[in-house]
C-alpha cells in the first residue's frame, strides 16, 4: 500500500504541475497592454485626424456624386439619380460618418488637454467645429452640446437649434484660434505627422481663422454682429499669402487607402470612371471663357461632332498641361446617315465644333444617347464618344494637383470680395476676386502668364453692380469650388449664384435645401428627432423644408 | 485507388498475423426462452469483442472461442446472461425475460455514472453502432435524425463541412450588431471527460474547414451522449448552459483476455444533385442597357441568334463576331463532379487481467464534388487501462488527429467560385469544357485567359472559373491532439476518489495562394497582382479535476455525494501575414510581398478558471430521486476582472411504477422534474476608449489610428439561465414500447449584449443587460419493436422536438420605442421588441402603404410610381421565421435473418429560408423570374419583351397627367418593353397638402396610358429590392439521411479466412430529399457564409448523394 502512495503522490504531483503555472498567465502583460491602448500621443492624433476628415470632406467633395451632381459639376452617365438630387428624397447617413470622426477628434481633444498642449487642442477644436458645421450646414438642427456624450450618461441626447451651434461654434473657432497662438514654443507639432502644413503653427492658426470666415458668411444673413466680426477677422492672419499653403492633404498613392479616388487602386477598371462626365454647366462656363482648368480637368471629346464635312474622320491629338494625350477624331454631322438624321431630329446635338463638351444637367432615360452618341453599341456600356470624360489626371492614383480638401486659400478670397461688395470690409473686391481665381488657377498648375491672359478678358471684369458684382464673384467661387463640392452646395444654396437651377433636364427638379435626417433617427430617438423637425419651415423632415440659415 | 487497395491489403494482411497466433476452440449450442422456445436471432458474442453470431432459426449457433473466453448472449427483452466457456464444447443458455432495462446506466456530467432510472432529466444516447451505419464520416451529421432535442444545421453539403448544433433551439438575444443566435447557441462539447470547449464554425478567409469535432472518427466512439441542458449540464457551469455534447471513446476494456483486431472501411461516391437553374432566354448585358462586353448580368438580348456581337471566344482565345445563342448549360451540372469519400479504420484491443488497452488508426479520404478539392483525415487513438491493485486504478488516453486539405474552396459567400457560376456567368457564354485552358497561350502564370476579356485581350474582366479553380487556392491543415490521465482509487465502500487531468491541443495552419492574372497588366507595375497569407494559431487548454466520492446505503436510502475542484487554463496565440499583393509571379513567399502590401497581426489569450462543484443524490426505495447539484465559478485573469459565481440545480425524479403495482404491461412509469440556474461568465470589463492603428499605415513615415469606443454599463449583472422542465418515461411489454415525453422551459435571464445607443452619443451600442428570452418547446421519443419473430425484427424510433423562443423582457434603458431592428443578412433584419419571437425576419426597407379606405393595404407608390420607403418602422413587413415548427427524425430497422434494412429520415416542417440565391439571380437577370412576372414575383406587371409579358410603351403624352407623361417620356426606351410596380399613387393634380381620399387614388396599371412605366430592369428592380418576401420560400424538407442493407456472412463462408463477424453493408446518404418550396436548393443549408446568419442560403453546394459499400471483420 505505502509503494502505491508514493506513486499515487508523484501522479498528483504531476497533475498539479501540468495544471498550474502563474507565469503562463501573463498577467503584467495582460495589464500593461491594456493600460496601453488607453491613449495615443499628439502627433498620431494629429495624422488621424488630418486624414479621416479631409478624406470624409474629399468623399462629399468628389467621390460620393451627390453633391457634385446637385451643384452640377458631374453628370451620371449611368442610373443612380444624383442628376435629379434623388439620393436627397431619402433619409442620409453622412451625419454618422461625422460623428464617428468626432468620436475621434473629441477624445483627441482630451487626451492632449491632458498633456497640457494648447496648439493641438486648438487644431483638434479647428476640426471638431469644421465637422459639426458641416453637419448643421446639412441637416439644420443637430447633435451638439449633447453629443457624444454616452459615458456621462447621456443616452438620449436631443438637437441643439441651429441658432444656438452657429454661435457656439464661432466661438469654439475664437478659443481655439487663441489656443494656437499663444501655444508656446516648446509645443511642437510634428511636421512628418502635420500631413497638412507640415508643422507650421502659423498655418494652422490662419486656417482656424479662415474656417472661421467661412462660418461667419455662412451666417452673415442670420447673425446681425457678423459683418463687424468678419471685418475684424480680415486683418488677422488667414490664408491669403502667395505663400501660404491650402488646408488639404496629397495622396501617397501607393494603397486603396492613400489614393485619390478615381485611381486604379480604387477603381481597378475604368467602368466607373467612364461614368462620371463633367457636367455641361461645368463645360460651358469654362470654354465660354477660355479657361485654361478645362483642359487640366478635362479629356477631349473622343469623337467631336464638326460642322465641316471636309474635317470628317480627322485625328487630332492633344496633350495637357500634365503630358496626358488623348486622340480625337471628328466626325461630320451627316444627315444622309439616318441615325445621325435622327439625333439631329430630336434636338439632341449640343455641342458641336468643340472639344470639350459635357453633358447636359439632370440627364437620365437614354441617357446614353447625350449629345447624339448614335452608335450605342460601338461605345460600350458607359462609354460617349460625344462627351468630354474627365482628364487622365483624375485616374490617377496620386499626383501633386489632387489633395484632399477641405478649404482653398482662392476660397478666402472669394469670402472676402464678397465682403467687400457688401461693405463689410474695405478692401477692394476686385483685387479679391482676382486673386481668387489665381490663386485657384496656380493650385491646378496653370501658368502665370495664361492666368493673365485669362483676367485680361472683359468678360472677366466686375461690373459697376453690386447685384452684377457679387454673381461674377459667386459664379467663379463656384467654378473654384469645383471638387470642393459640400462647400459648392452650401455657397450655391445660400447665393442662389449662379443661378443654374434651371440648367438643362432640371425645371421640374427643385433644388434641395437640406438633408433628411438619418433613418434611424425617428425610430430611436424621436423626441430629439420632433423637436429639430419642429424648427423646420415648413416643419417636415424633406429636403425642401429651410433650415434656420435659409428662413 | 489502386494504392489505397494495397494499402488495406497489408492492414489485413497484418491482422490475420495477429490473429493466427491465437488459440481457437470451436463452440456450439442453443439459446432458449425462459420457456424453453428456442430464441432465433439471439446474439452471442465473446465479451469485450465485437466477435460473435447470431443463433439461426433453430435459436443454434457456432462459434469459435479463444481460450478461456466468456460469452455474452443478449436478446432483446432479455436479461444478458454471461457464461465462461472453460473446457466446454456445447453450451446452451436459457435467457430470461428481463423485467426491464431498468439497470440501463448512462454517464453523466463529469463521467458519472448514473443508473438511467434514476435520472430526472432528458439524456439521449447514440451508440456507436447507429453512429457508424450509414458510414458517415463526420460524427456530428451522422447525428442527425437519430436524437431528440436536438437541430443539427450541416454548413452545406460537403462531408467534412461544419455542422451547428442547438440542443432544445436558443435562447441568445439577437443584437443589432449580430443577429446570429444560433451561432451563440452552441452546446459544450466534453470527450472523456474533458471539456474541449465550445465548436464554433471554424473557417479561414470564407472557407469552412469543418468543425474541430468532425474530425473525429466515428469507429473510435462509442457513445455520443447528449445532456439536454439545465440540470443535466448544470455541472458544467455556465459553459454546459446551452446542453453538453458528451462522448465517450471506445476502450478495450471488458473484452476477451488477450488481443483482438477489427477492421472497418467504407467507400462512397459523392454526387451532387438538384442544380440551381438559370434562365436561357436572355443573354449578357447590363441594368437597363442593351448588350454589353463588359457586364456578367443578363439583361441583354434574346439567345436566339438574331443579335450577333463581337464576344471573347475563350478557346480560341481571340474576339469572334458570332450570333448570340444560349449555351444552355446548368453551370454547376458542368462544374461540379463526383466526389469520392474512403474511410477505414483498424484497432487492435488488449484486456488482461491488470489492465486494457486499444489503439486504432483511422482514415478518411475525401476528394470534393468541386473540382481540385480534398480533404485528408487521419486519426491515431489509444486508451489504456491499469489496476495497480484492487482499489487503485490508473487509465490514459491519447488522440491524435490531422487534417489536411491541399485545397478547399469557398463555398458560400461572395468570392466563392459557386457564386461566379450561379449568377454571373451568362447563359451566352461558353460551355465551361470550352473553357479549360486559363492560361493564355505563351503566358502561363502570368495572364489568364478570362471568361470575358477586354478589347485587346490581355486584360481580364470576368475571372475563369478553371482559373480560380486551380490558382485560387486555401491549403489547411489541423493537428488536434487530446488526452487525459486519471486516477481512479476506490479507499473502501463508500469512499472513492478519481483524479484526472486532460489537455487539448490544436494547432492550425492556413495558405491562401493566388496567381497572378487578375489585375490589369497596365497596372501591375503600381499595384503588383496575385496574393499570399499564411495564417497560423495555437490553443491548448488543460483541465484538471479531483472529485471525491461517497456512496452509501442506509435502510432505504440510497446516497452518493460527489464534491470536486477543477481548474482551467486555457492559452491560444495566433498571427497572420499577409502579402496583399505579390512582385514576381509563382513565388508564393512573403518576401515576395508587392512594396507595401504586407500586413500582419499576432495575437495571444490567456486566462484561468477554477471551480469547485458538488452532487448530492438520494434515492429512497428506489422510487423517489432528488438530486441536487451545485457549482462555484472563478473566472477572471486580472484582479480587475476576477468575479464568481454560484449555480445550483435541484431535480426530482418518481418511479410510480415501483410504488404502485400496474399492470404487467408496466415495466417503468417515471415522472421527472428538473430545476437549474446557471449563471453565465461576465468577466469584469473596462469602460474605454482605446486606440489602434489602421492598416496599412498611411504612408511609410505616418501612421494613423483608430478610436475603440466601448460602453460598459456601469450596472451590469451576470445572465442566468433557469430551466425547469417535467417529463415522463414510459417503458412498455418489454420495452417493446418505450416512450419519453419532456417539457421544459428555459429562461435566459438578464441577457448580456449591446444595446443599440442613439448615434448620437458617441457609441453605437452599450453593453449591459439585454432582457430575458424565453425558449419553451417539448420533445418525444419512441421506440416500437413490432415484430420480434424467429426471422423478422423491426424495430422503429422517432423523435419529435418542438421550440419556440420568445424575448418576454427587454431592458429599459433599451430604445424608448420599446424595440430596435437589427441588421440581418440578405436584405433583412431582425426585431428585438418584448414578445418577438427568436428567428423572425423582417424585410429591410418599410414600406409605405394606404392607410385608409377601400386601397388600404396596397403600396402608395411616388409621382414615378417607384415604391416608397416609409420612414415609419411599424410599417416594416415580417417576412418570416426561420425556425421550423417541429423536426421529425424516424430511424428503423428491419432485420431478416443475417439481413438488416436500416432507414434514417428527417422531416423538418415549417420555418422559411431567404434565397440570398435568387436575389443574385433576380438583379443580375439571370432568374426566371427576372424575365417575366408571374406568380412568383406578384408585385409587378411587365416582361422583357413581348412574348414574356412587356408592356408597350405609351404614345408620348398619353396621359392625362404631366407627372407621368414627364416620367414616361423620359423613360421611354427603344430596348426595352415596359413594366410597372403593382401599387397606387396619389392623382398628381391634387393640391399639394391635401389628404387624398378614396376618389384620388390611381391604381398603377390599370388604364394603360395612365400608368408609372419603367423599364424592366427598374420595375423588377425595385420589387426585388424592396421585398426580400419575394425571395423567401418554405423550409419544409424530408430528407432520407442514411440507407444501409447490410448483410452478416455466414459463419461457414469466413471460418476458412480466420476472419469473424464479416458485414457487408450497401450504404447510401442524403439519398433522397424533398423540398416543399419545389426549389433546387437545400433549405438547411441556409447560412450564408461561413457560420453566418440562419435562414438566409446563398451560394451553398446543393445537396449531395453519397453511395458506396461498407465493409467490416475482426479477428
Amino acid at each position: 500500500m505505502k509503494s502505491y502512495l508514493t506513486k499515487v503522490l508523484v501522479i498528483i504531483f504531476l497533475i498539479g504541475a501540468f495544471s498550474c503555472s502563474k507565469d503562463d498567465l501573463r498577467q503584467y502583460d495582460l495589464k500593461q497592454q491594456k493600460d496601453a491602448v488607453e491613449s495615443l500621443n499628439d502627433p498620431y492624433l494629429l495624422s488621424s485626424i488630418i486624414k479621416k476628415t479631409t478624406l470624409f470632406y474629399q468623399d462629399m467633395g468628389w467621390a460620393s456624386t451627390k453633391l457634385p451632381g446637385a451643384v452640377q459639376f458631374t453628370e451620371r452617365n449611368f442610373q443612380g439619380g444624383d442628376n435629379t438630387y434623388s439620393a436627397f428624397a431619402g433619409p442620409l447617413d453622412d451625419m454618422y460618418s461625422a460623428m464617428n470622426i468626432l468620436k475621434f477628434v473629441d477624445a483627441s481633444i482630451k487626451l492632449a488637454e491632458g498633456r497640457g498642449s494648447k496648439v493641438h487642442v486648438g487644431i483638434f477644436t479647428t476640426f471638431r467645429v469644421l465637422l459639426f458645421s458641416f453637419m448643421t450646414d446639412m441637416y439644420g438642427d443637430v447633435y451638439y452640446s449633447e453629443a457624444l456624450k454616452g459615458r456621462e450618461g447621456i443616452l438620449y441626447p436631443v438637437y441643439d437649434k441651429q441658432s444656438d451651434i452657429y454661435p457656439g461654434l464661432l466661438k469654439e473657432l475664437e478659443t481655439a484660434s487663441s489656443n494656437i497662438a499663444s501655444a508656446s514654443a516648446l509645443d511642437v507639432i510634428s511636421p512628418t505627422y502635420d500631413l497638412m502644413f507640415g508643422g507650421n503653427k502659423t498655418q494652422w492658426l490662419k486656417f482656424c481663422n479662415s474656417l472661421r470666415l467661412r462660418l461667419l458668411m455662412h451666417s452673415s444673413a442670420k447673425l446681425s454682429d457678423n459683418g463687424a466680426k468678419i471685418a475684424a477677422l480680415a486683418t488677422q492672419p488667414l490664408l491669403t499669402e502667395d505663400a501660404d499653403l491650402n488646408a488639404s492633404m496629397a495622396f501617397v498613392g501607393t494603397t486603396q487607402q492613400n489614393s485619390w479616388v478615381g485611381g486604379p487602386l480604387n477603381w481597378s477598371t475604368n467602368g466607373e470612371f467612364e461614368r462620371r462626365k463633367p457636367c455641361k454647366t461645368l463645360a460651358d462656363q469654362l470654354t465660354s471663357l477660355n479657361d485654361p482648368r478645362a483642359t487640366v480637368w478635362f479629356a477631349p471629346v473622343e469623337k467631336p461632332w464638326t460642322s465641316d464635312p471636309a474635317n470628317n474622320g480627322v485625328k487630332f491629338v492633344t496633350t495637357d498641361a500634365n503630358g496626358f494625350t488623348y486622340t480625337s477624331t471628328w466626325e461630320y454631322v451627316d444627315m444622309t446617315n439616318p441615325k445621325i438624321a435622327e439625333q439631329v431630329a430630336a434636338g439632341n446635338i449640343l455641342d458641336k465644333d468643340k472639344a470639350y463638351v459635357g453633358f447636359i444637367a439632370g440627364m437620365k432615360g437614354d441617357f446614353k444617347n447625350g449629345n447624339g452618341h448614335y452608335d450605342v453599341s460601338a461605345g460600350g456600356l458607359y462609354g460617349n464618344f460625344k462627351v468630354s470624360e474627365y482628364s487622365k489626371l483624375f485616374r490617377q492614383n496620386a499626383h501633386a494637383l489632387l489633395r484632399a480638401q477641405i478649404m482653398n486659400k482662392d476660397e478666402v478670397q472669394f469670402i472676402l470680395a464678397e465682403a467687400a461688395v457688401k461693405g463689410m470690409i474695405s478692401g477692394n473686391a476686385d483685387t479679391y476676386y482676382r486673386k481668387g481665381i489665381t490663386y485657384s488657377m496656380k493650385r491646378w498648375g496653370v501658368k502665370d502668364a495664361d492666368i493673365a491672359t485669362y483676367l485680361a478678358q472683359p468678360a472677366i471684369a466686375l461690373p459697376g453692380d453690386n447685384a452684377g458684382k457679387l454673381a461674377k464673384i459667386a459664379t467663379q467661387k463656384w467654378t473654384a469650388l469645383f471638387t470642393v463640392a459640400s462647400e459648392a452646395y452650401v455657397e450655391l444654396r445660400r447665393t442662389k449664384l449662379p443661378n443654374i437651377f434651371s440648367n438643362g433636364l432640371l425645371v421640374n427638379f427643385p433644388f434641395p435645401n437640406r438633408y433628411r435626417y438619418p433613418g434611424g433617427e425617428s425610430g430611436q430617438n424621436k423626441t430629439a428627432y420632433d423637436k429639430g423637425v419642429s424648427t423646420l419651415s415648413p416643419a417636415v423632415d424633406n429636403e425642401f423644408s429651410k433650415i434656420w440659415l435659409l428662413q | 485507388m489502386s494504392k489505397k487497395i494495397i494499402r488495406i491489403f497489408l492492414m489485413c494482411l497484418f491482422v490475420l498475423f495477429v490473429n493466427s497466433v491465437m488459440a481457437q476452440n470451436a463452440i456450439t449450442g442453443t439459446v432458449t426462452d425462459d420457456t424453453g422456445s428456442p430464441l432465433p436471432g439471439a446474439s452471442v458474442v465473446v465479451k469485450g469483442t465485437t466477435h460473435g453470431v447470431i443463433t439461426d432459426v433453430n435459436g443454434k449457433y457456432n462459434l469459435s472461442v479463444p481460450a478461456n473466453a466468456r460469452l455474452v448472449v443478449s436478446f432483446v427483452g432479455m436479461t444478458n446472461s454471461e457464461v465462461a466457456v472453460g473446457a466446454n464444447k456445447t453450451i446452451n443458455i436459457q435467457l430470461k425475460t428481463s423485467t426491464v432495462g431498468v439497470e440501463e446506466v448512462v454517464v453523466t456530467a463529469m463521467g458519472i455514472t448514473r443508473a438511467k432510472k434514476s435520472l430526472a432529466y432528458s439524456v439521449s444516447a447514440v451508440k456507436s453502432d447507429d453512429l457508424v451505419k450509414g458510414g458517415n464520416a463526420n460524427v456530428l451529421k451522422s447525428l442527425d435524425g437519430k436524437v431528440s432535442g436536438v437541430n443539427l444545421v450541416s454548413l452545406s453539403s460537403d462531408p467534412t463541412s461544419s455542422v451547428l448544433v442547438n440542443i432544445r433551439g436558443t435562447t441568445a438575444m439577437p443584437s443589432v450588431g449580430d443577429g446570429n443566435v444560433s451561432l451563440k447557441g452552441q452546446p459544450l462539447y466534453v470527450i472523456d471527460g474533458i471539456p474541449v470547449g465550445n465548436q464554433g464554425v471554424s473557417a479561414i478567409n470564407g472557407v469552412d474547414f469543418g468543425n474541430i469535432l468532425s474530425q473525429l472518427s466515428p469507429e473510435d466512439i462509442e457513445t455520443v451522449t447528449v445532456l439536454k441542458g439545465g440540470s443535466a449540464g448544470a455541472l458544467y457551469g455556465s459553459a454546459g448552459g446551452n446542453g453538453v455534447i458528451m462522448i465517450t471513446t471506445k476502450s478495450g476494456k471488458g473484452g476477451k483476455k488477450g488481443l483482438g483486431v477489427s477492421f472497418t472501411t467504407a467507400v462512397t461516391v459523392d454526387s451532387p444533385y438538384m442544380m440551381l437553374e438559370q434562365q436561357q432566354l436572355y443573354g449578357q448585358g447590363g441594368r437597363g442597357d442593351d448588350w454589353a462586353w463588359d457586364t456578367t448580368d443578363q439583361w441583354g438580348p434574346r439567345l436566339d441568334g438574331s443579335r450577333t456581337e463581337n464576344f471573347w471566344n475563350v478557346k480560341t482565345q481571340a474576339f469572334e463576331t458570332k450570333p448570340m445563342y444560349a449555351a444552355n448549360e446548368n453551370r454547376l451540372d458542368a462544374y461540379l463532379q463526383n466526389g469520392s469519400t474512403v474511410t477505414s479504420n483498424v484497432n487492435v484491443n488488449g484486456n488482461y487481467e491488470k489492465g486494457s488497452f486499444r489503439f486504432s488508426l483511422g482514415k478518411m479520404e475525401n476528394n470534393g464534388v468541386m473540382p481540385n478539392t480534398k480533404t485528408n483525415q487521419w486519426s491515431a487513438t489509444m486508451a489504456s487501462e491499469y489496476k495497480l491493485n484492487d482499489k487503485i486504478k490508473i487509465s490514459a488516453n491519447a488522440n491524435y488527429t490531422r487534417t489536411h486539405s491541399p485545397n478547399k474552396a469557398n463555398v458560400a459567400g461572395g468570392s466563392g467560385i459557386l457564386n461566379g457560376l450561379m449568377y454571373n456567368m451568362p447563359s451566352n457564354m461558353q460551355p465551361l469544357s470550352d473553357m479549360k485552358d486559363y492560361w493564355l497561350t505563351g503566358f502561363n502564370g502570368v495572364l489568364e485567359n478570362g471568361m470575358i476579356m477586354q478589347p485587346g485581350g490581355v486584360n481580364v474582366k470576368a475571372a475563369n472559373p478553371w482559373w480560380v479553380t486551380y490558382e485560387r487556392i486555401n491549403i489547411f491543415s489541423r493537428n488536434n491532439f487530446f488526452g487525459k490521465l486519471q486516477m481512479d482509487w476506490k479507499f473502501n465502500d463508500q469512499f472513492a476518489l478519481l483524479l484526472r487531468s486532460g489537455m487539448d491541443n490544436i494547432q492550425e495552419n492556413y495558405e491562401y495562394r493566388q496567381s497572378f492574372g487578375t489585375t490589369n497588366l497596365a497596372n501591375r507595375p503600381a499595384s503588383g497582382d496575385g496574393a499570399f497569407m499564411v495564417n497560423e494559431s495555437n490553443s491548448l487548454s488543460i483541465n484538471s479535476d479531483a472529485i471525491l466520492t461517497y456512496n452509501k446505503t442506509v435502510n432505504k436510502f440510497d446516497i452518493s455525494v460527489s464534491g470536486g475542484v477543477n481548474y482551467a487554463y486555457g492559452t491560444s496565440n495566433g498571427y497572420y501575414v499577409s502579402a496583399g499583393a505579390l512582385s514576381v509571379p509563382g513565388l508564393f513567399t512573403i518576401a515576395n510581398v508587392f512594396p507595401g502590401r504586407l500586413t500582419a497581426n499576432y495575437g495571444w489569450g490567456t486566462g484561468p478558471s477554477i471551480s469547485a462543484y458538488g452532487t448530492a443524490d438520494i434515492g429512497w426505495d428506489k422510487q423517489v430521486f432528488v438530486g441536487v447539484t451545485g457549482r462555484n465559478d472563478w473566472i477572471g485573469n486580472l484582479k480587475e476582472e476576477k468575479i464568481n459565481y454560484f449555480y445550483p440545480s435541484v431535480s426530482l425524479s418518481w418511479v410510480a411504477s415501483e410504488t404502485f403495482k400496474l399492470p404487467e404491461a408496466f415495466n417503468l412509469v417515471k415522472a421527472r422534474l428538473g430545476l437549474a440556474n446557471v449563471g453565465n461568465g461576465l468577466v469584469k470589463q473596462r469602460s474605454v476608449d482605446t486606440y489602434t492603428f489602421e492598416s496599412p499605415d498611411w504612408s511609410g513615415s505616418v501612421k494613423t489610428a483608430n478610436i475603440n469606443a466601448s460602453l460598459v454599463d456601469p450596472n451590469i449583472k451576470p445572465m442566468t439561465s433557469v430551466t425547469k422542465e417535467i417529463g415522463l418515461d414510459v417503458w412498455m411489454l418489454n420495452k417493446k414500447l418505450a416512450f419519453d415525453f419532456t417539457y421544459f422551459i428555459k429562461d435566459q435571464n438578464n441577457q448580456l449584449g449591446g444595446i443599440p445607443l442613439v448615434q448620437g452619443t458617441g457609441f453605437t451600442n452599450m453593453t449591459t443587460n439585454v432582457g430575458d428570452v424565453r425558449n419553451k418547446g417539448y420533445e418525444w421519443g419512441l421506440t416500437v419493436s413490432p415484430v420480434r419473430t424467429k426471422d423478422w425484427n423491426w424495430d422503429i424510433t422517432g423523435n419529435f422536438t418542438h421550440y419556440k423562443a420568445t424575448i418576454i423582457r427587454l431592458s429599459e434603458k433599451f430604445a424608448p420605442a420599446g424595440y430596435i431592428f437589427g441588421n440581418y443578412d440578405g436584405k433583412a433584419k431582425v426585431k428585438i421588441a418584448e414578445g418577438e419571437e427568436i428567428g423572425n425576419i423582417y424585410e429591410e426597407n418599410p414600406s409605405l402603404k394606404v392607410k385608409e379606405g377601400i386601397y388600404k393595404g396596397q403600396y402608395l407608390l411616388s409621382n414615378k410610381g417607384k415604391i416608397q420607403r416609409s420612414a415609419d418602422e411599424k410599417d416594416r413587413e415580417q417576412i418570416a421565421n426561420f425556425n421550423p415548427d417541429y423536426i421529425i427524425g424516424i430511424n428503423t430497422t428491419i432485420r431478416y435473418k443475417s439481413f438488416s434494412l436500416n432507414l434514417v429520415g428527417s422531416l423538418r416542417k415549417g420555418g422559411k429560408y431567404v434565397s440570398v440565391n435568387r436575389q443574385y439571380q433576380d438583379s443580375n437577370g439571370a432568374s426566371f423570374e427576372s424575365v417575366s412576372s408571374g406568380p412568383d414575383n406578384p408585385r409587378w406587371s411587365g416582361g422583357r419583351d413581348e412574348a414574356t409579358g412587356g408592356h408597350a410603351w405609351p404614345a408620348i403624352g398619353a396621359s392625362k397627367y404631366a407627372s407621368v407623361n414627364a416620367y414616361n417620356d423620359g423613360n421611354h426606351s427603344d430596348l426595352h418593353d415596359a413594366g410597372y410596380a403593382k401599387g397606387v399613387f396619389v392623382n398628381p393634380n391634387l393640391p399639394a397638402g391635401t389628404i387624398p381620399t378614396d376618389a384620388d387614388y390611381i391604381v398603377n396599371g390599370a388604364d394603360p396610358n395612365n400608368t408609372y412605366y419603367d423599364i424592366p430592369t427598374d420595375a423588377f428592380g425595385d420589387v426585388i429590392w424592396n421585398f426580400t418576401s419575394t425571395r423567401a420560400f418554405d423550409a419544409t424538407n424530408f430528407k432520407l439521411r442514411e440507407v444501409s442493407l447490410s448483410y452478416n456472412l455466414p459463419k461457414s463462408a469466413t471460418s476458412a479466412l480466420h476472419v469473424n463477424n464479416v458485414n457487408v453493408s450497401l450504404i447510401g446518404r442524403n439519398v433522397f430529399q424533398w423540398n416543399a418550396s419545389g426549389r433546387n436548393e437545400d433549405p438547411e443549408s441556409a447560412f450564408s457564409g461561413v457560420g453566418q446568419n440562419q435562414g438566409i442560403l446563398r451560394a451553398t453546394l446543393p445537396p449531395v448523394r453519397s453511395l458506396g459499400f461498407k465493409l467490416s471483420f475482426d479477428f
